[in-house]
């Protein structure tokens, strides 16, 4: 019986900037991801997801809601507390360059971690370090080498090392392989998987590429302009996607295969930004679906069964104009 | 290294572009860095031609030598021939190949907000390519460039916007228009959507196709991502260190890919519609273009490598007709 | 574009408006430390044999002895009715007319100056960017080390001492004929000039290395035309605030190059009248200096909307 983890709750953060507009960038957001579990965040710019990754770390102060970690509410603590409680949560950034310190070696920037929340002894956590960049694939030569010296692959090995360094128990991956290339980011997906298997990380995975997510997680969400538009189990979501803007997403993504048959949709226009959101569905613009009521009231998350939920008013109506 | 022509059975198609035996490499302070190293390839009037390979595999410098924009310095063609059009590129004097450039072949590169001039209006920077070009009255540039825009469906009265007031989409159309404008015979597209949403990266390839069969002109696609190739190409080469490791046509390239770092580059890529547990990327890393390992340069990290891979560099195969490879093992 | 027009306008309204309070409180915080700093301007004036009788009675005659916020409240109300700035401790002239005869001379000075510095420093930045690396732009980067280095009295004097003293080309001092301006000229150039020249090529550098300028290279524009239509139009906007700086420090007057030739300008008058501890000068040069600073700001900043159209005035 898996348990949650980290319970997020009617999560809000905007950005206000300026007197009369402000960017909703997440929007009364809630999911749960269990003990173990990988939870694959995906959509394009905009949607969010960065800012979520960041909000539940209280990276970025929320506007409200709840962030509950093995019990105990991260937005309610106070700053000596969330010091301690970083302990178990980390955080994988995108860019390995501009997230390591240029001026801090692999030595320094692997043990800094350790050395803030004094586990041990100066030569106690050299040691660790390097049991630590043993882990994740880095020679114990580098020690004392530099980031620019390095590539990408190893770079954002280094930022792995230093977000198991504290020992947590769960990981924001925000985009850590899309800076890589393609075999490079094949070798990253695979430690991550690996220091999940022996360490029993649990990870909130961000990510637009599809493909990636949708190997590496259990269960996927769907986000568009601030909101969760579909919620499902990985296999559930890509055989049987429910939302429109899920199935359009599917139908975009180029497949390096011959004879590929599926429908394309073409979203017409661009991807816009949250701002002052009008009520209503937040796809309304570009769905080919949509009618009168998307533009009123908001959908809600539905319960389609199998732990797959969609926020469509159309769908909830009973198969309205979505092809299945 | 010579791979010479594709098969003849193809040349009911003209040849617009022949690159042979190209060598580019950059002498920088630390060192010469050797960017490419003997690509040689072809295409042919109203193909699309894949260029795939990652970071650091010489796929931009190529495209730039075609155009002869490799900067100089640090970087020096040593070796090597370029036929465009039944025109020496190496042998033109920069005067004539000024004409060439944004008029029978042009350009898109990969960062669109970076790629605009922040500081001239998009309906400008249009009609300097026409003006420059066709000889146009500021007028009939401004008519002709509003009508390109609409191509690109972006609506007339946008022309007076600067770049900075369009969306990363709306940018690379706007390249896209540009780069068409003077209906050149080659259009080269420098990873033209990585930097876009996936959404509206399916927007501009489809715009790319469309185009590509209206204005009748070739496309040399420069990209990691071997889902765009299968989209839109119809030939396709695999470079690796400055090489050209794989070369044939879609199908021969997807249905039976030989080259180890090809099989290795589809083994890497997490399919949509089959599930594996793990990945089997390739192991290690891109080799260093100052110090490149003897023999076949990917050998460090083939799992089929034997010793004659690292003494002597692989010569031509010919696997089927029109699909060729350098590797040992099929020799 | 006409919206954009109109609200530019308006905050350029907004900022002349602003600058009144600004002016208010320099001329405040100048009456206040002219009160408090050491020295008397009646005794300087007298005399040291002056009898303290004598120096208490000039005092009180240039109403030195009445509280401070009376002597403020009296200035302004000066100002603000009459047009008055007080009169010079020295010359019993308004100070309006010392500062005013000394213009001429500062302003053309700052014009040559600039027109100079700018032309040459732009050229030659772009000349040392292009040929990065090579013999000349070595040469000129060292020059302009030496040019950057260099006292303006120093250089001043040198000129002086070989142009005019030993060859005999060039007179030695005062202002008119256009033989008079090139020596100076030159010595107030350098210094701006380096610094254009310096942060013209910098920029050009970091531009040139830019992605529309591989664009407009494959375009098919020529080299010229890419360097000057397209890279420059994006280097010099960072230049234009430090030709305003150079124009303001110009403007305020070039003391140094103005002692060493002798030149009647406004520089001179400031010091002059700093040693004479004469406050009228002194807060009228004060004002004069916010002000004229204030307003080349402005320009600079309107200046920059214009060049960069993803900026917005304040």
């Amino acid at each position: 019986m898996t348990k949650p983890l980290l319970e997020v709750y009617n999560l809000v953060k905007h950005f206000q900037i300026s007197k009369e507009a402000a960017v909703f960038a997440v929007d009364d957001v809630s999911f749960t991801i269990n003990q173990g579990e990988t939870l694959g965040l995906v959509g394009e710019s905009g949607c969010g997801k960065t800012t979520i990754g960041r909000a539940i770390l209280r990276l970025i102060p929320p506007n409200s809601g709840q962030v509950v970690l093995g019990g105990t509410d991260v937005l309610a603590l106070s700053p000596e507390e969330l010091i301690q409680m970083r302990k178990r949560m980390q955080i994988i950034f995108q860019d390995p360059f501009s997230s390591l310190d240029p001026r801090k070696n692999i030595m320094k920037l692997i043990s800094e971690p350790m050395l803030i929340h004094q586990l041990g002894g100066k030569k106690e956590i050299a040691e660790k370090t390097y049991k630590l960049m043993d882990l994740v694939g880095l020679t114990a030569d580098l020690s004392g080498r530099f980031p620019h010296e390095l590539d990408g692959g190893r770079c954002q090995r280094i930022g792995i090392a230093r977000a198991l360094a504290l020992k947590p128990e769960f990981i924001v991956c925000d985009e850590p392989v899309s800076a890589l290339d393609v075999s490079i980011q094949a070798q990253i997906l695979n430690l991550l998987q690996d220091l999940q298997q022996e360490m029993n990380l649990t990870y909130l995975f961000i990510s637009h590429n599809l493909a990636v997510v949708k190997h590496i997680s259990s269960r996927i969400i769907v986000m568009y302009l601030g909101k969760i538009m579909e919620i499902a189990e990985k296999d559930e979501l890509f055989d049987n996607p429910l939302h429109p803007y899920t199935q359009a997403l599917l139908s975009a993504i180029p497949v390096p295969t011959l004879d590929d048959k599926r429908e394309r949709i073409f979203l017409s226009g661009d991807v816009p930004t949250p701002v002052n959101p009008p009520p209503g569905c937040r796809f309304v613009k570009r769905c080919r679906f949509a009618q009168a009521e998307c533009f009123a009231e908001t959908p809600e998350l539905t319960d389609r069964g199998n732990g797959h939920f969609v926020a469509c008013s159309q769908l909830s109506k009973g198969f309205g104009g979505c092809a299945q | 290294m010579d791979v010479g022509t594709v098969n003849q059975s193809a040349s009911d198609k003209k040849e617009l572009l022949k690159v042979s035996n190209l060598h580019v490499e950059y002498r920088t302070l630390d060192g010469v860095v050797k960017a490419v190293n003997g690509a040689t390839f072809r295409v042919d009037d109203g193909e699309a031609f894949g260029l795939v390979g990652e970071t650091g595999a010489g796929k931009t410098t190529t495209a730039l030598s075609i155009m002869n924009l490799v900067p100089n310095p640090p970087g020096v063609t040593t070796r090597g021939e370029i036929i465009f059009d039944q025109k020496r590129i190496f042998d033109l004097p920069d005067k004539a190949m000024q004409t060439i450039r944004g008029n029978r072949i042009s350009m898109i590169f990969q960062n669109p907000m970076a790629s605009l001039n922040p500081v001239y209006t998009v309906g400008k920077q249009i009609m300097e390519v026409l003006e420059l070009h066709q000889n146009l009255s500021k007028q009939a540039a401004r008519e002709k460039a509003a009508e390109m825009l609409r191509t690109v469906n972006i609506l007339e009265n946008r022309m007076d916007d600067y770049p900075h007031e369009f969306s990363g989409g709306m940018q690379q159309r706007i390249s896209i228009a540009m780069s068409l404008a003077c209906r050149p015979k080659l259009l080269i597209a420098d990873e033209p959507t990585t930097a876009l949403d996936v959404t509206i990266q399916a927007q501009v390839l489809e715009l790319m196709k469309g185009l590509k069969k209206d204005f009748s002109s070739s496309l040399i696609l420069i990209t990691h991502d071997l889902g765009l190739v299968a989209e839109i190409c119809d030939k396709v080469a695999v470079m690796y260190a400055g090489f050209i490791v794989e070369h044939g046509t879609l199908r021969h390239l997807f249905n039976h890919p030989l080259h180890p770092y090809t099989l290795g580059l589809f083994n890497s890529i997490p399919s949509l519609d089959k599930s594996v547990s793990r990945l089997q990327p390739i192991a290690g890393l891109s080799p260093d273009p100052k110090n490149l390992p003897s023999g076949c340069p990917f050998h460090p990290r083939c799992p089929y490598a034997m010793d004659i891979c690292s003494q002597k560099m692989p010569e031509k195969t010919e696997a089927e007709p029109g699909h060729e490879l350098f590797c040992w093992k099929h020799a | 574009m006409k919206k954009k027009l109109v609200k530019t306008l308006r905050r350029i309204g907004l900022r002349i408006l602003q600058t009144i309070p600004l002016l208010l409180i320099v001329t405040i915080l100048t009456f206040i430390l002219l009160h408090f700093a050491p020295g008397d301007p009646a005794q300087l004036m007298l005399g040291s044999d002056a009898t303290p009788e004598k120096v208490e009675a000039l005092r009180d005659e240039l109403g030195l002895n009445n509280p401070l916020h009376i002597q403020v409240w009296d200035f302004l109300k000066g100002i603000i009715l009459e047009g008055d700035f007080g009169v010079s401790f020295q010359s019993r002239r308004p100070v309006v007319e010392d500062i005013a005869q000394t213009l001429p001379v500062t302003i053309q000075l700052s014009i040559i100056g600039i027109i100079v510095s700018t032309i040459v420093g732009v050229l030659v930045g772009i000349i040392s960017a292009v040929r990065q690396y090579s013999f000349l732009d070595n040469a000129i980067r060292v020059i302009v080390l030496f040019a950057v280095s260099m006292p303006a009295f120093w250089l001043g004097l040198m000129l002086l001492l070989v142009f005019a003293v030993q060859l005999h080309l060039l007179p030695s001092y005062g202002w008119g004929t256009w033989q008079q301006m090139i020596l100076p000229g030159i010595t107030i150039s350098t210094f701006p000039l380096a610094m254009i020249t310096r942060m013209t090529r910098s920029n050009m550098l970091e531009v040139i290395r830019q992605d529309y300028i591989r664009t407009a290279r494959a375009k098919g524009l020529s080299a010229n035309k890419v360097i000057y239509r397209h890279a420059l139009r994006n280097a010099f906007i960072p230049v234009v605030t430090i030709i305003g700086l150079q124009l303001g420090v110009l403007l305020t007057g070039a003391v140094l190059a103005e002692t060493v030739f002798a030149l009647p300008g406004l520089g001179r008058l400031v010091i002059d009248s700093v040693y004479a501890r004469d406050y009228p000068l002194i807060r009228a040069a004060v004002i004069y200096i916010a002000f004229i600073v204030t307003i080349i700001n402005l320009i600079v900043d309107v200046i920059y909307t214009l060049l960069d159209p993803r900026i917005e005035l304040h």
